[in-house]
């Protein structure tokens, strides 16, 4: 009787262990890869949110650096009424051929936007998209603040912003700051 | 400190230095049969450093923390190669003192093809041939990771201890004996297994801190991610090795019911708690804002008082202290809710936005009373600032009462704890020995309650007093030494030694003649070591001759 319940020199309870083992095991594997993926995701939209702040850099450091098509939409013109140029020329000429964001779609979804205005938890659509926010001018002692930058706004000179990513969850990241 | 120079008082005295220094220099570092040498520190040392070299290559992988820290990733990878090569050179020269290589001729070259030592080459190896051919530097670092089959030093023969203890117990049995704590058949295995989760724990507790650390995360956020999912596979094996297990420990037995028990025991909660926030965040991330489960994953810290007594030891005290504690808590919430009402009373007209309702009142009265004084809420008119100096001075002697209990609760309960441990020596002293089994039950016990060497010794010696006094005469054997005394004492009287030798040397024979006269009494070979056996063998020959 004993024998009919074992199998290959292991009992039934024994062997009902070592598969649920297996199982929550496989189950820890396959959640923890689901976690990884959409990390990986967001990992995406944050290596092309760094890569914009190093071309924001090395426009505000070297211009010649930058591709001369980009370069004209992104720099503020000098001129006394303000500048004519807007943010979303600029960030137009960002995802064009040359610009850092070139190719870079939504890693979530590819039919997500790539820009947005803020990170919504309740909106899935915002998940990998880059947010860029204008630095608002604050009283001395007070902390930064900051605000989304609507598409019409026209650039200018040490315009202060910073760059967000939105998570997996579509909570922001802070990635950095930098200026026109 | 005190605790290096005892453990070198310990290692010296059982080695001795009368001793040739080859001989010598492998009972003090590598010898496994000498209680007290070095031999455990160092294996637990190149245990350590080889896990060090994992991590190394692991973060070696991420550039943002390589490039800051090139060099001094290089300094270790230099320092564990030169430890590795000095570990693998004294093995190599001490190889002729090793029962297992010096049976035959050339014992070092023995030792040299023994894949024990095959394996160390190998770790070493890589960097030595970087530094005459030219190899890829990706290749050496890949090759590094061969420095981890060294851990096979440790594991293989812990795996075969733990088969000989193990043999033909059931299979349930054997996972008993690995997740639990099990002098008898655990072995080295099992103590191996929990360094194992204990560094786990550590390891994952140190992840969800540095996650904390916004620019750590920034960098290093899928790491922490595969970190916590190995964290989680390991605890989740252990959790489901315990609750399968348990049924073989006493108060457990019944196969449902027993289970039940011990999941619903603090410890199994505390096991339960330190895997489900992954499950949880992973399978409803979607629906709910579940990103507070992950400071949850700091109660993986709580499966560390599983490995000390300390936290039982304070359970136990605040259970037996319950009563007065109770009493002691009312009288400080009483104090709370009146001064809150009289601060309410006097201050609410003068700071309407301060003292804005007594639930207000309470946050003040309490950091007031515990003497923290914020001072974000403080009274403003004569008769809140006069009673405010009668809260302070009753605040300090009020709660410094449950602090003060406690406190001398937990040294009561230790002494309690102490004068049981004596008690139970007193009970192995029973008949006259106290054996190898007995000695690693005192130890054990000694460990928990946090006593040294010299405090346990001086309890043994009050227990042996006690026996004496009981019985008009010494116990037959204390520790490993006779008569009485110490074998620092023994061996301090020449004369004394002498006799102590020739009475163990009766006894044994006595052993002998007892052995042979009874017959199918044969001593169990197996379960003596060589040095036993052949002590055995020689004495019987020189007994067999007329």
């Amino acid at each position: 009787m004993k024998s009919s319940r074992r199998m290959r020199g292991l009992a039934l309870s024994e062997l009902a262990f070592i598969m649920c083992l297996l199982g929550a095991l496989a189950l820890v594997g396959v959640l923890g890869w689901m976690s990884l993926a959409e990390e990986r995701k967001t990992d995406r939209s944050k290596g092309r949110a760094v890569a914009l702040l190093l071309w924001f850099d090395d426009l505000a450091a070297d211009p010649a650096k930058v591709d001369l098509a980009q370069r004209d939409q992104c720099t503020p013109d000098e001129v006394a009424n303000g500048s004519e140029k807007t943010w979303l020329a600029c960030r137009n000429a960002l995802l064009a051929e040359g610009g850092p964001l070139h190719g870079f779609v939504n890693p979530f979804e590819s039919e997500y936007p790539v820009f947005g205005d803020k990170c919504e938890r309740k909106n899935t659509a915002t998940r990998g998209i880059i947010v860029v926010q204008e630095s608002l001018k604050v009283p001395p002692g007070q902390p930064a603040a900051f605000a989304p930058m609507p598409p019409t706004r026209p650039l200018e000179k040490d315009l202060g912003f910073r760059v967000i990513v939105c998570d997996k969850g579509s909570f922001p990241i802070k990635v950095g700051e930098s200026r026109l | 400190m005190s605790e290096t120079k005892e453990s070198v008082e310990i290692a010296t005295s059982i080695v001795s230095d009368q001793l040739p220094f080859r001989r010598w220099l492998y009972s003090w570092l590598l010898d496994p049969n000498i209680e007290g040498n070095y031999q455990k520190s160092l294996d637990r040392f190149i245990a350590l450093l080889i896990v060090g070299n994992l991590f190394a290559l692991l973060l070696e992988q991420v550039p943002g923390i390589l490039e800051p820290n090139r060099h001094l990733f290089h300094w270790f990878d230099i320092v564990s190669v030169v430890i590795f090569t000095i570990e693998y050179s004294l093995r190599l020269y001490l190889a002729a003192e090793d029962r297992e290589f010096n049976a035959g001729r050339f014992p070092r070259l023995r030792y040299m093809s023994s894949p024990f030592a095959v394996i160390d080459l190998v770790a070493i190896a890589p960097f030595y041939l970087a530094a005459v051919v030219n190899v890829d530097l990706r290749a050496l670092r890949a090759l590094r990771l061969l420095r981890i089959l060294k851990i096979f030093r440790l594991l293989i023969p812990a795996c075969k201890e733990f088969a000989a203890l193990n043999r033909g117990r059931s299979f349930r049995q054997k996972v008993h004996a690995l997740a639990w704590p099990n002098q008898q058949y655990g072995g080295k295995l099992q103590e191996y297994f929990d360094t194992f989760i204990v560094i786990w724990v550590l390891i994952s507790v140190l992840a969800v801190v540095m996650e904390s650390v916004e620019s750590v995360h920034f960098l290093l956020n899928v790491e922490f991610v595969v970190l916590d999912m190995l964290a989680v596979a390991v605890f989740t094996t252990e959790y489901m090795m315990r609750i399968y297990s348990v049924v073989e420990g006493p108060g457990y037995k019944h196969a449902v019911l027993g289970r039940i028990r011990f999941a619903k025991s603090g410890m199994a909660i505390v096991d339960f708690l330190a895997v489900v926030p992954f499950f949880l965040e992973a399978l409803l991330h979607h629906l709910f804002d579940l990103r507070f489960l992950r400071v949850f994953r700091l109660l993986r810290l709580l499966k560390l008082t599983r490995y000390t007594g300390a936290t039982g030891t304070l359970l136990t005290v605040i259970k037996r202290e319950w009563p007065v504690m109770g009493a002691s808590c009312f009288i400080m919430l009483l104090l709370v809710v009146l001064t809150a009402s009289l601060g309410y009373l006097f201050e609410h007209e003068a700071q309407p936005d301060k003292f804005e309702n007594i639930p207000t009142s309470i946050y003040w009265a309490v950091i007031t009373l515990a003497s923290v004084g914020y001072g974000d809420i403080a009274p403003v008119t004569p008769a809140g600032r006069a009673m405010t100096i009668v809260l302070a001075l009753l605040g300090i002697g009020i709660f410094a009462i449950p602090a003060a209990l406690l406190s001398s609760a937990f040294s009561d309960q230790l002494r309690i704890e102490r004068e049981a441990l004596q008690q139970e020596m007193l009970a192995m002293m029973g008949d006259g020995v106290i054996s190898e089994e007995e000695r690693r039950i005192i130890d054990a016990e000694a460990k928990r309650l946090h006593l040294s060497k010299e405090e346990v010794a001086r309890l043994l010696d009050r227990a042996k007093r006690e026996y004496e006094a009981k019985h008009g005469g010494a116990p037959a054997s204390v520790d490993g030494a006779g008569m009485g005394l110490s074998m620092a004492d023994i061996v301090g009287q020449p004369q004394m030694a002498a006799q102590y030798y020739r009475e163990m040397l009766a006894r044994i024979c006595q052993l002998r003649l007892a052995v042979q006269s009874k017959p199918g009494s044969e001593l169990p070979a197996d379960t003596l070591t060589p040095l036993e056996r052949d002590v055995w063998h020689r004495i019987s020959a020189e007994m067999g001759k007329p």
